[in-house]
């Protein structure tokens, strides 16, 4: 159970006001504290609702500061003001973080928690939301990146979402919030939705357009633009070369929950990032500060297993750490800084350590920075950590980058980096400047014969290969995908089915019966399903009209796409009896049969407008109207073709609404997921063409993703001339890459001179 | 707010002032109609995507739909360029009379919530007042702007009459702000302000300025709509103000004489949805003109054609004066 505290904003029936809070609940805040947070999260005027905002409250109490994750719920009231115009709730709920750092939860549990409690909670104040859940969390080429944008330090604003139902847009920001470590969500702002000329200082957010300033994230995309800045490109990488699954990365990421300001924090973030995604130990959760000397740094040891890459999937090395740790304490800094600089002279791996070291603790500058001789200490420690000579590798460049990048380091540090790096910008070339001639030489010579070699080998592979056989085909068999559908949605089912074929997967059909879904395990699957009572079937319950997301996740299932109502149910009624019986007189005309499925809600609306009703299995109801021993009965539309049967259509008779809805499991990756998006969006589901079904869902995919055939050349048979062209092709391509090298390296000398000059 | 806006003339900034419900959003929904009702060329263009979405979207959505627009809940930003007519050069000696380029007037409009123009809550902590955020942002805005379109709902005002309430708190920290930044001009503040008083298609504001006989009508106008010129709005103004509610809406003259220039206020009688014109006779009927029927409980539809009346004027005269300099 997690405690909250709230307040609702709002305005009064018919009131002249502006929108303010109207009730709040009487606890550690205050309504200072509520109206200050609605006004800093005012982003959108009223649109399509319900939407949510996350944000976050910072609370200084007697000098000791607590974090609230705020959740506002905004949706319509169903009152008007004075001037008519339609008032809008907005619901505030404030969670202690405190609470959430041994039981993390995700946003959407949290919306799904609140949305489902009365407009003004009484006490208790406390709601059961499902612990967090790393497999609902599915990392898509978006989501990687707009976590990884958020590192740049500015706004991202995912477009191209627009018709996007507005809670997978929350479960995209829960993503998004799952790919950092759990503590920035202290600091971390998304909302489901802004208006595209609103001003507003939300982290995360969809708009129609992104805002000035803002980075920009396409819905279902990876965006290009983490590679331009160096921490984005980081992150991203830490993500797309992680060592570990995704789900066990979101899950270790949910553990660092020590507050973290994605900004201020960025090289921490960024190494926790990391280290979540390695194969080596996971980063252990941030203990209690404890400001006691630490112990004398271990022996070096004789032979290091580390890995030579140093600033991945490295958890720091124990003899420099300690050292590090020593000189935090040290009583002569001065030599404490030689020690930790001399161990990085050792070798390339102990020189990535103290790199580490430098990049974690911002190069020790609590210590350094009140010394008068701080500038020729930072100085030492960088030299030893980044030798010229050393400066080729990607790692040294990557932490160099990360260290010119981050606020906390010292400008001396960041100067005499960025002269290193060989650009004042903190956006570095890669270039072969630090390299000396010799070693340009000789890389350059290996990589010619490198090249000959490879030519050579091509052309005796291609000579051995014309004429043989074409190589059997070793790719791995594609995917099965199981497309679940009941018979009359065969053209969503082929719709689907084709889209999935398309990008590689192996989908296969199955026709189930709408009332008893079974969607399979471990096995990716879509379940086109009827409605949510369907859907509570699988959980064993009847409709209700509550929303049984959470139940769907205990199941492995999500729901990935509402395609709307598609029919409601119907009211037949005997030919030879007057409908007015059944509706104006109930009673005179008996009892209306209604399947037994259906919820107490829905049973009570009917009742209440006067209906007689008596539940039945739906095929007891079947049987009776084919043989026209029902005299009136309520059933869906798709199975309500019985001859002899009127079919009134009262306007204000609460019929049930039947909905179609896709789920897909767990094992269904988020390109696949995707795809499917791409046929809800594309197209209305609900009413196939006329024609085969099979076609008319080809000629949709065909709109969404034409096939483009591979273009191939075709050879001659028996000829022999194109090993020949390869070899030339090869060759030249080699004397180009001969010449060209040859002359940048003597054009970059000598603008490293004129540098170093 | 996009990151690539259309290149366009430099930008005035003008800010919309006004209670709540005052009708601020619906004149600049209706600013497009407007213009495409008159007759000599004046055009709105957005300067960025998001506002030419806007543009559209409140278009149909008054003309088609016929739905208001919800109230603002934060800071809006709008980027327009005012594109007029081009203007024929004299012809001199020789030379051949040329098409001037077109009259481009750039707008950075800023519409607000109307509660953040009333005194509001102003934090205290540790001695010194924090103004909330959006109040802070607001006023950030009017500090930079050099135009204000002030409304004036003189409904409202019957009913609340709190005009004053909605003028005076934010006019005394604008002018806090420009005398701490130096921008006062001769004690006065240095902005033009368009006063609008809305609403002239309800029968109480009508029936006003008929009773003062300050209706007119323009030979031009294929309608016939009655009009009150900008020579006799303010009459119109003084005159709605002594049926205030609160008996304070004469202040709110007071206070603009007080902070602006008399020769930078201009008063405009505006009605963002106009009169009904019936579709067979296509003219004004003294009998029949109330276009918004009130409806209890039901969203609010207007009843026959959308006819801006004077939303142009009060844009273009802004758009005009911060373009030229204006008078000092």
């Amino acid at each position: 159970m997690i405690g909250f505290e709230w307040a609702l904003e709002g305005k009064r029936p018919g009131s002249y006001d502006e929108y303010g809070l109207l009730e709040w609940s009487d606890g550690r805040l205050d309504r200072e504290v509520f109206d200050k947070l609605r006004h800093r999260y005012a982003a959108s005027t009223a649109g399509d609702l319900p939407q949510v905002t996350i944000g976050t409250a910072r609370i200084s109490e007697n000098g000791e500061i607590s974090y609230y994750l705020v959740l506002a719920i905004r949706e319509w009231s169903g009152h008007r003001d004075f001037a008519n115009r339609k008032i809008a709730y907005t619901r505030w709920f404030y969670v202690p973080y405190e609470q959430l750092v041994d039981q993390p939860v995700s946003y959407t549990a949290l919306y799904t928690a609140f949305a489902a409690l009365p407009l003004e909670p009484r006490p208790p104040l406390t709601v059961a939301v499902p612990p967090y859940d790393p497999e609902a969390m599915a990392p898509g080429p978006d989501t990687l990146s707009a976590a990884a944008l958020l590192l740049n330090g500015r706004p991202v604003c995912v477009i191209g979402a627009d018709t996007v139902p507005m809670i997978d847009r929350l479960r995209f920001a829960d993503t998004v919030a799952a790919l950092l470590p759990y503590g920035t969500r202290t600091r971390f702002t998304a909302a489901t939705w802004t208006s595209s000329t609103s001003e507003h200082n939300i982290k995360l957010s969809f708009a129609r357009y992104a805002p000035e300033g803002a980075q920009t994230v396409v819905w279902g995309r990876g965006a290009e633009s983490v590679h331009e800045q160096t921490p984005s490109k980081l992150c991203y990488q830490f993500y797309t070369r992680s060592d570990v699954p995704a789900t066990e990365m979101i899950a270790r990421l949910a553990r660092q929950a020590e507050p973290l300001s994605i900004e201020k924090d960025r090289p921490k973030v960024l190494q926790l990032v990391e280290q979540s995604g390695s194969t080596a130990l996971e980063p252990e959760p941030e203990p209690e500060p404890d400001h006691s000397p630490p112990a004398p740094p271990p022996t070096l040891p004789v032979s290091s297993t580390d890995t030579t890459v140093a600033y991945r999937n490295g958890v720091g090395n124990a003899y420099t750490e300690g050292l590090a740790d020593a000189l935090t304490y040290a009583p002569d800094v001065r030599a404490a800084v030689e020690d930790l600089a001399r161990s990085g002279t050792t070798d390339p791996t102990k020189r990535q350590h103290l790199q580490r070291a430098l990049l974690q603790r911002n190069c020790f500058r609590s210590v350094i920075d009140p010394r008068g001789d701080a500038d020729h200490l930072y100085a030492r420690l960088v030299d030893a950590a980044f030798p010229p000579e050393e400066m080729w590798r990607q790692s040294s460049q990557d932490v160099a980058d990360a260290l010119i990048c981050s606020p906390s380091t010292p400008e001396t540090v960041r100067r005499r980096l960025a002269s290193l790096m060989g650009t004042p910008a903190v956006e570095r070339r890669r270039t072969w400047r630090v390299l000396d001639r010799r070693v340009r030489l000789a890389v350059i010579l290996t990589g010619t014969a490198a090249l000959v070699a490879v030519a050579v080998v091509a052309v005796f592979l291609t000579l051995g290969d014309a004429g043989e056989p074409p190589p059997t085909d070793l790719s791995p068999s594609p995917p099965t995908v199981i497309v679940q559908a009941p018979a009359d949605q065969r053209y969503a089912a082929e719709a689907f089915a084709e889209r999935l074929r398309r990008d590689g997967y192996a989908p296969a059909i199955e026709t189930i019966d709408p009332a008893t879904v079974t969607p399979p395990a471990g096995v990716p699957a879509v379940t086109i399903a009827y409605d949510l009572d369907v859907l509570g079937s699988v959980s064993g319950g009847q409709y209700s009209g509550r929303d049984v997301r959470g139940d769907l996740q205990t199941w492995g299932l999500s729901e990935l796409a509402d395609l709307g109502v598609t029919s409601p149910d119907v009211l037949l009624v005997r030919d030879d009896i007057k409908p007015e019986r059944f509706l104006d007189h109930p009673g005179e005309g008996g009892d209306i049969l209604i399947r037994n499925t259906i919820g107490g809600e829905q049973l009570r609306a009917l009742t209440d407008r006067g209906l007689r009703l008596t539940t039945v299995p739906a095929q007891e109801i079947s049987r009776r109207l084919a043989g026209k021993s029902a005299r009136a009965a309520i059933v869906p539309e798709s199975v309500s073709a019985f001859e002899g049967y009127q079919r009134p259509a009262p306007r204000d008779l609460p019929l049930p609404q039947r909905r179609l809805v896709v789920l897909v499991n767990r094992a269904a990756d988020e390109p696949m997921r995707q795809d499917l998006l791409q046929v809800t969006g594309a197209a209305d589901l609900r009413h196939a063409p006329q024609g085969d079904p099979k076609q008319a869902a080809k000629a949709l995919v065909d709109q969404i993703a034409p096939v483009t055939e591979p273009t191939s050349v075709e050879e001659p048979e028996g000829t022999t001339s194109f090993p020949y062209a390869l070899f030339f092709v090869v060759v030249a391509l080699a004397f180009v890459a001969v010449v060209l090298l040859m002359w940048r390296p003597a054009r970059l000398g000598g603008t490293l001179s004129r540098h170093r000059r | 707010m996009q990151s690539d806006p259309a290149s366009g003339p430099p930008a005035h900034d003008i800010a919309m002032w006004g209670a709540p419900g005052s009708g601020k959003t619906t004149l600049l929904a209706a600013l497009n109609i407007a213009l495409m009702r008159r007759k000599d060329d004046w055009k709105i263009i957005g300067s960025d995507a998001a506002s030419s979405d806007y543009l559209i979207e409140r278009t149909n959505a008054l003309s088609s739909g016929k739905i208001f627009p919800e109230a603002s809940q934060s800071l809006e930003h709008y980027r327009w360029t005012l594109v007029g007519p081009a203007e024929r050069q004299e012809r001199r000696w020789l030379r051949r009379a040329r098409p001037a380029p077109p009259l481009k007037i750039g707008i950075s409009m800023v519409d607000a919530p109307g509660g953040l123009f009333s005194a509001g809550p102003v934090h205290t902590g540790n001695g010194s007042r924090v103004v909330d955020d959006l109040r802070q942002r607001l006023m950030d805005n009017l500090v930079k702007s050099r135009g204000l379109v002030f409304l004036f709902d003189p409904i409202r005002e019957f009913e609340l009459g709190d005009a004053f309430d909605h003028l005076h708190p934010p006019l005394t920290r604008l002018a806090e702000k420009m005398l701490e930044i130096g921008e006062l001009r001769d004690g006065m503040l240095p902005h033009h302000v368009a006063v609008c008083i809305t609403k002239f298609d309800d029968p109480r504001v009508l029936e006003t300025a008929e009773k003062l006989h300050l209706l007119d009508s323009s030979p031009d106008d294929e309608y016939g709509f009655p009009r009150v010129s900008s020579e006799d709005a303010r009459d119109l103004f003084r005159a709605l103000c002594e049926v205030s509610a609160s008996g304070n809406a004469d202040m709110v003259v007071n206070a603009l004489d007080q902070f602006f220039h008399r020769t930078r206020v201009e008063f405009f009688v505006t009605s963002s949805i106009g009169f009904y014109v019936r579709p067979h006779t296509k003219t004004f009927d003294r009998n029949d003109y109330q276009n918004l029927l009130p409806e209890a409980g039901k969203e609010l539809r207007i009843r026959g054609q959308v006819h801006p009346i004077n939303v142009v004027e009060p844009m273009l005269w802004l758009g005009r004066r911060l373009a030229g300099g204006g008078p000092r």
